[in-house]
């Protein structure tokens, strides 16, 4: 009842105000003359007036109407605000969607501030957090002024900042709507069992990512200190190991050097001794196969491969083939590939509203041609290779779609785009070829689904504090290609051991969810510019990406 | 032009548009009176005292309006109209601000619209029919005594919020804005006369500057800083129309440029408002804390505002007087801010309008400056509120609370209803009467004042 008359008496008021107003207007204009007479210069003054009024009117909106486009006011009235209801508050943060509308991030009233992460520790590395106390990371960090309803680049988010102005009782942010698949994810971050490592699964046909796990996770709705205090000397769960950690890359590297061989016309057979090989020059160790190894420790001599090809080498992942190959072929070469195969260049994820989700970048230091031994060992993946793990996905679904891949994107909104070929379409089908014989009669015998057939290369890369970290990198179904997946576990041992398994339940839960049918595909501009997105500054890439919008 | 008398019937039927105006201001001031009452506003015991002002105020609204027409006033009907209306509003914030808290009836703080109503029309009967032109021969002494008023406030005057005050916190200052308008339209008048536009050597421009400097300087001694702006924003102006020569802006803005510095590096009252200005956020609870409590009023407020009666104004600072814009915004919105905008720019129309239709340079020059003053000084306090400017401690005409801005700006009202009035005379050479329909008049040049020999 009062409420109502409340109501009733400021319409009342303020049509009595605009009908006061709009009748003096009506009798000015009326009475002659209406303006200051020409030629006296007022009319000017006048109008310089009026055009001030209206600039500072325009200019108050800024602050009255869109003051939620503000971070900093925002924040400032989050903290400092001593009205019975927070002002700043009204505004409803937006909700981060899965590709089927899951919720990974949501606000909600009567207490807009909790931030919840339904899926908390399965999505905290590339969701983020939006914390009262802690501030903001990852995608909440990146795309902050969308979710906050204050951007005005597509006609939606017009609509929506037109309708949060008239209405800020009920206003809200722009949902962010991400490819990624939660059923998938949460599968993958199951599968890694809390073991240190990351999943990366991307379609190959646009690029989209459906899995990018990491653990260890924490949980972004309970954040305390301690977590940011302890969190880098332990375990770093802070870090998304999918986009920021960098590992030698092991024998997953010799994808591109297999590449790179094949491309150069390499047909040879190589030597392959027990005794391994050591490359030309002073004071190099012999690098050797595992197997030499293993038969050393059962007391016994292993004969070694003797002269093989690249599909046995490949299949059978010989560090002495391609320690051989990798110099055969000359720094100058392999130099090149790694250029195409986008090593040491920077790769943006997501290009939000108030900043960026960066890859770190892959590094293959450019080796000296007078230095056959660095070669050797970054053919075999070892020495100052560092790779990361979406990196590897991305080739192996650069490979999956016949060499040249769309770049990873993260959101719905971002339209897919091809990055430049790495490598020649027969390379990538004769590459395929070679992995699905790695894993039908070589190192990833594991992964020889029945009624799946999966091609993929393990990895064992060697780290000097502790067991070997367990990569395997595949494709699945081979014949069409639907998932290029790359996994690495932290000490996991053999790539076969514990990287393989959490490939290929992946790509089963894959199959159950049905994403690995053939879908149509979408008809971009094949030979549309192919560059690589760039980030501007490397430098500010956090545990989580994050690259601040300067 | 009729020749026949006007009479009181004439009058009547000549000033409808004001009383309709009136009639519509009324109810809109009484619906708000209705709604801040309906609110029984926080913490406010509600007396009937606590109303009293405004209610004395909606009583002198016709009787003001009699009063014009029986003196036959022909002046413009639509300047007393948005002044009634503006002043209103301003009326029903302080109300609702609880400013009037339970003045006794014989209290003066009752009746200062009223006093400053009568003060408008007192003025405006002095000066009326063409009798403004009494002032021309004064423009010097008015400097002498704004410099003379500057220079008692100076000495006698009280610190209180970073300003001078005299005993009761009453501010002549104010005054001194009319004086030295009267000042400079005067002496610009007189280059009008000696000569065409701009004055050629530096002799003729020995009186402006001796006239202007001392009671500047002053002002810079009581480091009044806003006034110091408005002032010299408003000689400019006036320099440019008169003279029509757009250059004095460009040295003005250097001047401006150059003083800027100077305080900035010579004040630190002036440096730490500018900094406040710059970056809000650098020290928010601290030098910025004004500025952001006002921004967070008008955030508070959005587009329709809290209800009338229902914000929160305690929480801004110097809610009252600087910051009432503030206060509008919060429980109006932006919609209320709008309507107080539109109020005042259907006063600076009318305003400019009385001063193109004046006859001769001194009314002209004497009319633009009382409304291009009024205008920078909406345009400072409002810039200050929405952060577009820093806080200048200007307060806003008809609607912040202080009896001598509000004596001042009444006094400019009452000597630009003056002028409006056709004259009746001396001079024969009227313009036609305000709300005659014709065609506008047109002077030679691009310039304010036409060369004085071609009427």
């Amino acid at each position: 009842m009062h409420q109502a008359l409340n109501s009733l008496l400021t319409l009342v008021f303020f049509l009595f105000c605009f009908w006061t107003l709009a009748l003096g207007f009506r009798y000015s204009r009326a009475a002659a003359p209406a303006k200051p007479a020409a030629g006296t210069g007022l009319r000017r003054l006048l109008r310089c007036v009026v055009l001030l009024f209206v600039a500072f009117f325009l200019y108050q909106a800024t602050w009255q109407l869109a003051g939620f486009s503000r971070p900093a006011f925002m924040d400032f009235m989050r903290k400092y605000s001593r009205r019975p209801v927070n002002p700043a508050n009204e505004m409803i943060r937006g909700r981060i969607l899965d590709r089927n509308g899951i919720e990974l991030a949501l606000s909600a009233r009567p207490d807009p501030l909790l931030r919840r992460y339904p899926r908390g520790r399965s999505f905290c590395h590339l969701v983020g957090y939006a914390d009262p106390m802690f501030g903001l990371s990852g995608l909440e960090a990146a795309d902050n002024t969308f979710l906050n309803g204050s951007t005005l680049a597509s006609r939606d988010e017009l609509g929506r900042f037109g309708m949060n102005i008239l209405n800020r009782r009920k206003a809200e942010g722009n949902a962010l709507g991400l490819t990624l698949d939660a059923r998938l994810q949460e599968t993958a971050v199951a599968l890694l069992r809390g073991r240190p490592g990351a999943v990366v699964a991307i379609q190959p046909q646009d690029g989209s990512l459906l899995v990018l796990a990491s653990a260890p996770a924490f949980n972004p709705e309970s954040l305390d200190a301690s977590l940011f205090n302890e969190g880098i000397k332990r375990a770093s769960p802070l870090l998304n190991r999918a986009t920021q950690g960098v590992y030698p890359a092991g024998s997953v590297i010799k994808i591109m050097v297999a590449a790179c061989a094949m491309e150069n016309g390499f047909a040879d057979l190589l030597d392959c001794p027990p005794e391994g090989y050591t490359p030309p020059g002073p004071r190099h160790r012999p690098i050797r196969d595992h197997e030499y190894y293993e038969y050393q420790r059962r007391g016994q001599a292993w004969p070694g491969w003797g002269r093989i090809g690249l599909e046995k080498g490949f299949a059978r992942s010989s560090n002495v083939f391609f320690a051989q190959l990798g110099v055969r072929l000359g720094s100058q070469r392999l130099n090149r590939a790694a250029e195409r195969f986008l090593f040491n260049q920077p790769l943006t994820l997501f290009e939000g509203s108030s900043g960026a989700i960066a890859v770190r970048q892959s590094a293959w230091p450019v080796v000296r041609p007078e230095d056959p031994g660095s070669l050797a060992q970054q053919s075999i993946g070892q020495g100052a290779l560092l790779v990361t793990p979406l990196h590897m996905a991305l080739v192996a679904a650069a490979i999956a779609y016949g060499g040249r891949p769309y770049a990873p994107r993260l959101a719905m909104r971002t339209p897919p785009r091809l990055l430049d070929a790495i490598m020649d379409p027969g390379v990538a089908e004769k590459l395929k070829q070679l992995m699905r014989e790695a894993v039908e009669h070589g190192t990833g015998q594991g992964a020889n689904l029945k009624d799946l057939p999966i091609a993929g290369k393990t990895g064992t890369a060697q780290v000097p504090d502790g067991a070997d970290h367990s990569w395997f990198v595949c494709l699945a179904p081979v014949e069409r290609p639907a998932l290029a997946i790359a996994v690495i576990i932290e000490h996991g041992g053999y790539g076969a051991a514990a990287a393989l398994p959490v490939a290929t339940g992946l790509v089963k839960e894959a199959k159950k969810l049905g994403l690995l049918e053939a879908k149509p595909e979408p008809s971009p501009e094949r030979d549309g510019p192919g560059k690589n997105i760039l980030n501007p500054h490397p430098e500010f890439q956090g545990t989580s990406g994050f690259v601040p919008r300067i | 032009m009729s020749r026949s008398p006007f009479t009181i019937r004439d009058a009547w039927r000549q000033r409808r548009q004001e009383r309709s105006l009136f009639f519509w201001s009324f109810l809109s001031i009484l619906a708000g009176y209705l709604l801040v009452t309906a609110h029984k506003t926080g913490n406010l015991p509600l007396h009937w005292q606590n109303s009293l002002p405004l209610l004395v105020y909606l009583v002198a609204m016709p009787i003001l309006h009699l009063i014009l027409v029986l003196i036959k006033f022909r002046g413009d009907p639509l300047l007393p109209a948005a002044v009634f209306f503006l002043a209103g509003l301003g009326m029903l914030i302080q109300f609702r601000l609880g400013t009037f808290a339970i003045p006794v009836p014989g209290k003066p703080a009752t009746y200062v619209f009223p006093a400053a109503f009568a003060l408008m029309l007192a003025v405006t009967v002095c000066f009326r029919g063409g009798r403004f032109r009494l002032l021309e021969p004064l423009a010097f002494p008015c400097a002498l005594l704004a410099a003379i008023l500057m220079g008692a406030i100076l000495f006698l005057g009280q610190r209180y919020r970073g300003a001078l005050f005299m005993p009761g916190y009453t501010n002549p200052a104010e005054l001194i804005k009319i004086l030295l308008i009267i000042f400079l339209a005067g002496t610009l008048a007189r280059w009008r006369k000696e000569g065409a536009g701009a004055p050629r050597g530096f002799l003729p421009w020995v009186p402006l500057l001796v006239g202007w400097a001392a009671p500047m300087g002053m002002l810079l001694l009581q480091r009044d800083l806003g006034m110091l702006v408005l002032l010299n924003a408003v000689l400019l102006v006036l320099l440019v129309a008169a003279t029509g020569r757009v250059s004095y802006l460009t040295l003005g803005f250097l001047g401006a440029g150059a003083l800027g510095v100077a305080i900035f590096i010579f004040s630190a009252h002036g440096q730490a408002r500018f900094a406040a200005w710059l970056a809000p956020f650098v020290d928010p609870t601290g030098k910025s804390w004004q500025i952001l409590q006002s921004l967070s009023a008008l955030y508070a407020g959005g587009l329709w505002g809290v209800g009338l009666g229902s914000g929160s104004p305690r929480l801004i600072p110097i809610a009252s007087s600087d910051f009432i814009y503030a206060v509008i915004g919060e429980e109006m919105g932006y919609a209320g801010c709008g309507i107080v905008l539109a109020g005042y720019l259907l006063l600076f129309t009318r305003g400019y309008r009385i001063a193109g239709t004046s006859p001769d340079p001194f009314g002209r020059l004497l009319a633009a400056g009382i409304v291009t003053t009024m205008a920078f000084q909406v345009l400072l306090n409002i810039g200050g509120v929405i952060k577009a400017l820093p806080l200048t401690g200007i307060t806003l005409p008809f609607i912040s609370h202080g009896g001598s801005s509000l004596v001042t700006a009444c006094i400019g009202i009452g000597l630009l209803l003056a002028l409006s009035e056709p004259d009746t005379g001396a001079a024969k050479t009227a313009g036609s009467p305000t709300l005659r329909k014709g065609k506008p008049k047109r002077s030679a040049g691009p310039r304010l004042i036409s060369p004085a020999g071609k009427k």
